[in-house]
């Protein structure tokens, strides 16, 4: 059951870059929680987060996306999403995340976005 | 495999032990014959000789030493006949204090009688105190011959006795004054070529006063804590070859203690302990050094040095090694009794036990239960794994444990061949309780065999064995209590090794109870037969991959008479996704009471749904409407997976996706705005497949996902089938796939099948 899971945190012109690696599931999204709770009282509320080594993502995954999603916004940042790997884009896609969060092909692509939009339209 | 037959059979082999023992014991033991005097009339006498003398003894508490001459001891064992050899026995008593020291035979014969430095003796006469300590014998020795001490002052006085012709056994009697006083006097019984001040005595044991024992009882403590905390460290694998650091500091420590102890043992410098020590030490590093450990062999000691719960396989293993004691013991008294080697005899041994102030404690063996763990523990698990071949390993281990055995009993004397005999013996009566129970089985034999050649010695002498034998009927009575009552607990176990769990093991099985509980209610809460719709047939199944889960089918009757097929899958897992799902089936059921639209029931219980969820809990759903008269199913999908369509008479299989997102997670306009609805126009022999992420998502052992393209391969093979079948047909797919991997997640299936 101990599927490797790690964050490696970065900033990239002002903006939070959090990459995921490996599996994100039950027993490791309260570490994605965690890490992107601290960002947000952390007064960073713009982040990036990039998927471009995450191979698997679950239900609880998932939920971390969306329990934070609101206050961010609130706080006048966002949650960009970018490199999903085309099965991962898929459970994103299914459950309706690219009518929620702004999905990008890559970092650059997420930057721009940031700055385009700061928040996502919806 | 039963452990009750091997527990018979340790039955019948100690009854046979007890049987030998009885018919051979005071034949055969060397000491039979030997009178013994009890500690306390011997000590009794230690005064009197030391102040026939003039010197008064402190002699509250004088230290008791015993020791044997094994030379006399054998050949008073050989020769029978001669009565010069049984005059003195070959075992020495030795009374001590700061007064003088007192050594008798274990009749009570004064042997030696010595003065301290600080004493003050009164005899004068060197003849007189020869006269005393030969007894009515004095006419059959000649001398004395007089020579002159290291200083002035000393004179040293030797009478002698010749032995007769058929006897080699020599006396001699020396008296030492100092200032014209007797200050010491010496009576010494030898054989053959033993030299004039040799101090072969061998086996040597001492009993110290209330101090000295207190330290004996600390240093022995010291050895056992020590071995202790090695043999802990050993099992919790801090000791390997990676940390040679760490096995070199217990190792030293251990040596230190043993050194300490062996130093401080008085005249007895027991060296056996510490050659043990080493033993064990070599048997430890090499089989550290190649990472092996034969932990099963392992358990139920381990389980007894950390207290932990009581296994079954420990009472058993306690309870064979008592049984088979007694076999044990009998080997020797076999081997010299069974007429093979007539020149053979038993030697003498652990003889201190009759002198012991307390039989109990003097009943193990150390050093030769050291030996056993380095053998069993160590050895045995390394040549099992170094040598892979069954054969060369019998052919090295059983001229190595013959030749082990046989020097670390030494309980026969005689030709080879019959300490050879009782070395395999014993050997495979260790083989055989090793290899049906453990390295606990071993040792507790070897430990029980002590106890009960202490009771034979004590039994025979007419001693006390009371104290003894209850000790053995206790073991024995815990043992069997052990195997009946304790724990069906096996290596590899986490309640076994993590003592600190124990108490968890009644917790567990009552929340293991609660859960089924939960999880009948929750698979009674899903329908229990699917409705019944004229040119339909329609089949489902729910599988949570804990004891309860977060999926749910439910079927619904729509208030203008179309059918509702829903398939909900609540994020996460176990409990918190199980108390989700009865909320969503409960919403899904009243909104629906009184709502025919499909958009608007969605929409509805996503804004329940929204209104009481935390926020990272979602729910995703598949919902069809079903009018059967048109064969129209309306669907939508609010971020499920797409449903499988198989157009069985187009030959065409399709995976209906529209747009929409999960429960909860928004309760905006978004949510409206997102939800899109397909409208699926049946025919004859259709089906649709709803399910969960559970059956694409299922993971081999390969980290392969079943998928989407399995699915529908699967689906379109079901067209002749009904949906029970077709049900029935996907899910052994999927099984065969995961071929006995656990699933992660809950699996649910709905089929609906247009005809049949």
């Amino acid at each position: 059951m101990a599927n490797p899971f790690s964050i490696h945190k970065s900033t990239e012109q002002g903006l939070t870059v959090l990459s995921l690696e490996g599996y994100l599931d039950a027993h490791t999204a309260p570490e994605f929680e965690k890490t992107v709770q601290a960002e947000f009282e952390a007064g960073r509320v713009k982040q990036v987060v990039e998927c471009s080594r995450l191979s698997y993502i679950s239900s609880a995954g998932l939920g971390v996306f969306m329990s934070f999603i609101e206050e961010i916004r609130a706080a006048g940042g966002d949650i960009k999403i970018c490199g999903l790997a085309p099965k991962v884009f898929q459970v994103f896609d299914i459950l309706g995340f690219s009518a929620l969060f702004d999905i990008v092909p890559d970092l650059p692509a997420a930057v721009q976005r940031f700055q385009e939009a700061p928040v996502k339209e919806t | 495999m039963s452990a009750k037959w091997p527990l018979w059979a340790s039955l019948a082999a100690g009854c046979m032990g007890l049987a030998i023992l009885g018919f051979s014991f005071p034949k055969y033991w060397p000491a039979a014959s030997w009178q013994v005097v009890p500690r306390a009339q011997l000590v009794a006498k230690a005064h009197a000789v030391s102040e026939h003398f003039g010197v008064r003894p402190a002699l509250a508490k004088p230290s008791l030493a015993v020791s044997l001459s094994e030379p006399l001891a054998n050949y008073t064992q050989e020769h029978q006949a001669d009565a010069n050899a049984h005059a003195l026995t070959p075992l020495t008593v030795r009374i001590s204090d700061q007064m003088a020291e007192v050594h008798f035979d274990s009749a009570g014969i004064p042997l030696y009688w010595k003065a301290s430095e600080d004493a003050k003796p009164s005899k004068t006469d060197q003849s007189e105190a020869f006269a005393f300590f030969a007894g009515g014998q004095a006419s059959s020795f000649s001398g004395p011959v007089k020579s002159m001490g290291d200083e002035a002052s000393e004179e040293q006085y030797v009478w002698k006795k010749t032995p007769s012709s058929n006897s080699a056994v020599h006396e001699r009697i020396t008296v030492e004054t100092k200032d014209g006083v007797v200050r010491k006097a010496e009576r010494k019984v030898y054989v053959y070529s033993e030299e004039e001040d040799d101090d072969s005595d061998a086996d040597a044991h001492g009993y110290w006063g209330v101090f000295s024992g207190i330290f004996w009882t600390v240093s022995i403590a010291a050895i056992v804590a020590v071995f202790s905390i090695y043999l802990l460290w050993s099992m919790r694998r801090a000791i390997n070859n990676r940390f040679p650091g760490r096995l070199a500091v217990a190792s030293t420590l251990l040596i230190a203690v043993a050194l300490l102890t062996g130093a401080n043992a008085d005249k007895t410098s027991d060296w056996g302990e510490l050659w043990a020590v080493l033993e064990v030490l070599g048997f430890v590093g090499v089989g550290r050094s190649i990472s092996v450990m034969a932990r099963p062999k392992w358990f139920s000691l381990e389980q007894l040095c950390f207290l932990a719960p009581v296994a079954k396989t420990t009472g058993e293993s306690l309870a064979a090694g008592v049984l088979c004691s007694p076999f044990l013991v009998a080997i020797p008294y076999l081997i010299v009794g069974c007429g093979l080697f007539p020149q053979s005899s038993v030697v003498a041994r652990n003889i201190d036990i009759l002198y012991s102030p307390i039989p109990l404690l003097d009943t193990g063996n150390l050093s030769a239960v050291l030996c056993l763990l380095g053998f069993w523990g160590f050895g045995v698990p390394v040549l099992e794994r170094m040598i892979r071949f069954r054969w060369l390993r019998w052919f090295i281990a059983l001229p190595l444990g013959t030749i082990f055995f046989a020097n670390e009993t030494r309980a026969v004397t005689g030709p080879l061949a019959a300490p050879l005999a009782a070395g395999f013996l014993t050997l495979a009566l260790f083989w055989v309780l090793y290899a049906r129970f453990d390295v606990l089985a071993v040792l507790t034999l070897q430990f029980a065999a002590g106890v009960v050649l202490s009771i034979c010695m004590l039994g025979q002498k007419g001693l006390s064995i009371w104290p003894l034998a209850l000790a053995l009927i206790t073991a024995l009575a815990i043992a069997f209590w052990f195997a009946t009552r304790g724990a069906v607990i096996s290596e590899g176990d986490p309640l076994a090794t993590n003592p600190a769990l124990s108490g968890f093991r009644a917790e567990r099985e009552k929340l293991q109870a609660e859960f089924s509980v939960a999880r009948r209610a929750q698979e009674g809460m899903l329908p229990q037969s699917p409705p019944d719709i004229p040119g339909y047939s329609i089949a489902a199944s729910c599988t949570p991959s804990l004891e309860v889960g977060g999926d749910l089918y439910d079927f619904l009757k729509l208030p203008d008479g179309r059918i509702g097929i829903g398939v909900a899958d609540v994020s996460g897992k176990g409990v918190p996704a199980a108390l989700y799902m009865t909320l969503t089936k409960g919403l899904l059921a009243s909104v629906s009471k009184d709502n025919s639209a499909l958009g608007g029931v969605v929409e509805e219980v996503n804004r329940h749904l929204h209104g009481v969820t935390r926020k990272k809990v979602f729910v995703t759903m598949a919902l069809g409407f079903l009018d059967a008269e048109k064969r129209l199913l309306q669907c939508v999908r609010a971020g499920h997976n797409p449903l499988v369509w198989r157009q069985a008479s187009r030959d065409k299989t399709t995976l209906v996706a529209p747009g929409g997102l999960g429960l909860g997670i928004t309760a905006s306009r978004v949510f409206a705005a997102q939800l899109k609805m397909a409208e699926l126009q049946l025919s004859e022999g259709d089906a649709v497949v709803f399910y969960s992420d559970g059956i694409t998502e299922a993971m081999n052992s390969g980290l392969e996902q079943f998928g989407e393209e399995r699915l529908m391969d699967a689906v379109e093979k079901t067209d002749h089938l009904d949906a029970a079948a077709a049900r029935d047909f996907i899910l052994s797919t999927v099984r065969e796939f995961l071929a006995g991997v656990h699933p992660q997640d809950d699996m649910t299936l709905v089929v609906l099948r247009v005809g049949r």
